[in-house]
């Protein structure tokens, strides 16, 4: 029976699962680093390695994310935005609107039966995306998701003005100096990141219910902020951060 | 340093620009002229005309009506046009960096901020008039009115009220016939009337031109480059008026190959396009995408009538359906997005550009009500730093996977 090959390859994680007849046989995460072709390389050898098949049974492989075109093996490249679509669809198909939240960028996609009807993206800015939280964490030297556990034992927040990274690390850096809870400053940058994307979604019309996919999806501060941003209960899938390259196998498997 | 990196050097500091004063650049351009296209020819001879004083040179805004300009013997100089120009050739960084540095803010529309980077570096040619209309562009009619006080010269406002009811046509020819006047006086000469009929003639044969063009676009598959329509716009409203104008557009046409390669995607475009080489068209030419039409160069005009020239050059800037309500242009993008059969709309949302941004949600919204998809790619025209290809090439790529 033949396989099929997502590979996911982000700003800051390389993301790939080989599936066969639907089924995951091997999946894997490794850092992109600073040479995307030689990564996915590794990635997709780790993958045959690791499901322990050759190359020759994989029928199709199909890339996404910022590093698709750093895949010269692919079969064929489809966008983030596609293939977190077709995945979140597979796992929660009641979604209409989905969250994408990344390493260097973000996205509001109104989904219809799993296809994409419109989509809205960051500009410019790593306000609101995996990034931007990681800066801000190691202003209070955590982890991302220490931060966002932080965040959630706070009453009150702190607000962040500041929507620029750099200004706003500045900022905290401020905050914490003066004494200020920790953990009202945390819940102030997870509301920051929240109005950010609120202000996407909106864009494009919420519609119920919601989904969220991406390694930040996996943050229970960003996912409570948002869920008070927006006023809506947010559906998580078990691994936030596999989506896009979930996506990308079965678009393979339809496309073969 | 070789010669080329030295001529690549100049080009890049925009010191090559000023060459364009010395009479011998002309002479030995000249040699090769005949072999060149009518736009080249074109270009030689406004810069030419221009920066060596042959004839009164008035600076002016895109849509100003260049029909009087050239009616009154002048040269239109039009700074928006030269700055995609500067741009297209790789230059505009030096001289956006002039104008931000004298207090031009980054917010500002960097067509007018690269204009007056020229302006500052003593790159333009010394003009009689300034010339400018408060058609659609906001900020426009204060950037020609800073380049006036620049180069101590006159600077004549043309205001564009309302939606082109009979007051407001009364309104603007009353304005359009003090500013000939005023103009007149200034130059010393009388426009006769066969300069009228000279211009307006000009004018007319090439609408009907674009008409031709217009009729191609509409073709399955389409034959004309979206490409090149978007890069003739600054030449459509600079040459009408004059004999180029025909001319330039008939070349074009006699240019376009009937036998179009296959196209996976019709799109019609709005606004401008980004003029700083940029890897965007050949982008969309390997997706197999055509752009079968573009709001500004599908520009048309009633017949211009000699008799009654400046009613007739006020019908001409109400031709512009980006002016009134939105309602105007949302309904003339959906009958061009039908007729051209295009399965959606591209939106390029020029930074700075307020009356291009603001209406892009209302647009966006129209459109979907009508069942057509439209991408809002925010970026610049001009200003190359501001391009932040991975994201446009996503952008551009989603949309497509959504067709």
């Amino acid at each position: 029976m033949s396989v099929y090959c997502g590979l996911d390859i982000g700003s800051l994680q390389a993301k790939g699962i080989l599936l066969r007849d639907g089924h995951p046989l091997f999946r894997t995460i490794f850092p992109t680093g600073g040479n995307a072709p030689e990564t996915a390389k590794k990635l997709f050898q780790a993958l045959l390695e690791g499901a322990e098949i050759s190359s020759d049974e994989v029928k199709t492989i199909v890339a996404t994310g910022y590093g698709r075109i750093s895949v010269p093996f692919a079969t064929k490249t489809v966008t983030e935005i596609t293939c977190h679509a077709r995945g979140i669809a597979h796992f929660l198909p009641q979604a209409k609107t989905l969250i994408d939240l990344g390493g260097q960028d973000s996205k509001a996609i109104l989904l219809e039966k799993g296809k994409v009807m419109d989509f809205v993206m960051n500009d410019k800015c790593a306000a609101g995306t995996g990034r931007f939280l990681e800066v801000m964490a190691q202003s209070f030297k955590l982890t991302p998701w220490e931060l966002g556990e932080l965040s959630l034992q706070a009453k009150n927040e702190v607000s962040i003005s500041a929507t620029c990274t750099v200004f706003a690390e500045s900022e905290v850096i401020g905050l914490i100096a003066r004494g200020l809870p920790r953990e009202e400053i945390a819940r102030g940058i997870m509301s920051a990141i929240a109005q950010r994307i609120a202000g996407m979604v909106h864009r494009l019309g919420l519609e119920e219910p919601v989904a969220m996919s991406g390694g930040v999806a996996q943050n229970p501060g960003v996912v409570k902020a948002l869920e008070r941003e927006l006023g809506v209960s947010i559906l998580i899938p078990e691994e936030p951060q596999m989506i896009g390259a979930w996506g990308a196998a079965l678009i393979a498997q339809e496309y073969a | 340093m070789n010669l080329g990196n030295f001529v690549q050097a100049k080009l890049q500091d925009g010191s090559a620009i000023r060459l364009l004063r010395s009479p011998w650049i002309y002479r030995f351009l000249s040699l090769f002229l005949r072999s060149q296209g009518p736009s080249v020819r074109f270009s030689f001879h406004l810069a030419r005309d221009a920066y060596l004083k042959r004839k009164p040179v008035a600076f002016t805004s895109l849509f100003f009506p260049t029909e009087l300009v050239y009616a009154l013997g002048m040269i239109p100089f039009p700074l928006e046009v030269i700055a995609a120009l500067i741009s297209s050739m790789g230059m505009a960084v030096p001289f956006l960096k002039k104008a931000e540095e004298e207090w031009y803010s980054q917010d500002l529309c960097s067509f007018h901020r690269l204009g007056m980077g020229l302006a500052l570096q003593d790159h333009l040619p010394q003009p009689d008039v300034v010339l400018s209309l408060t058609s659609l562009c906001d900020g426009s009619h204060r950037f020609f009115y800073n380049v006036s006080r620049l180069f101590k010269v006159p600077h004549f406002l043309i205001e564009v009220p309302g939606n082109g009811g009979k007051k407001d046509q009364e309104y603007i020819v009353r304005q359009l016939k003090r500013t000939r006047m005023e103009l007149e006086a200034l130059l010393e000469r009388k426009i006769k009337k066969s300069d009228w009929e000279e211009s307006l003639g000009y004018s007319n044969s090439l609408r009907e031109e674009l008409l031709k063009i217009y009729e191609l676009q509409a073709h399955v598959p389409c034959p004309v480059s979206g490409e090149a329509a978007l890069g003739n716009v600054g030449l459509i409203f600079t040459c009408a008026g004059s004999r180029w104008g025909p001319e330039l557009i008939s070349a074009w046409r006699k240019s376009i190959r009937e036998n179009a390669s296959p196209e996976n995607y019709r799109l019609f475009w709005l606004h401008l396009r980004p003029y700083y080489p940029a890897p965007i068209f050949a982008f969309l030419k390997e997706k197999g995408v055509s752009i079968v039409g573009d709001e500004l160069s599908n520009y048309i005009w009633p017949l211009l009538d000699p008799r009654n020239p400046e009613l007739s050059l006020s019908s001409k800037i109400y031709a512009n359906f980006g002016l009134g309500p939105i309602k105007n242009r949302i309904d003339n993008i959906v009958r061009l997005v039908r007729e051209r059969k295009a399965q959606g709309v591209v939106s390029s949302s020029h930074r700075g550009c307020r009356q291009s941004t603001g209406g892009a949600f209302l647009l966006k919204e129209a459109l979907k009500e009508k069942g057509i998809p439209c991408l809002i790619l925010d970026g610049d025209c001009v200003d190359p730093r501001e391009l932040n290809w991975e994201q446009m090439r996503t952008r551009i790529e989603g949309f497509l996977e959504i067709l």
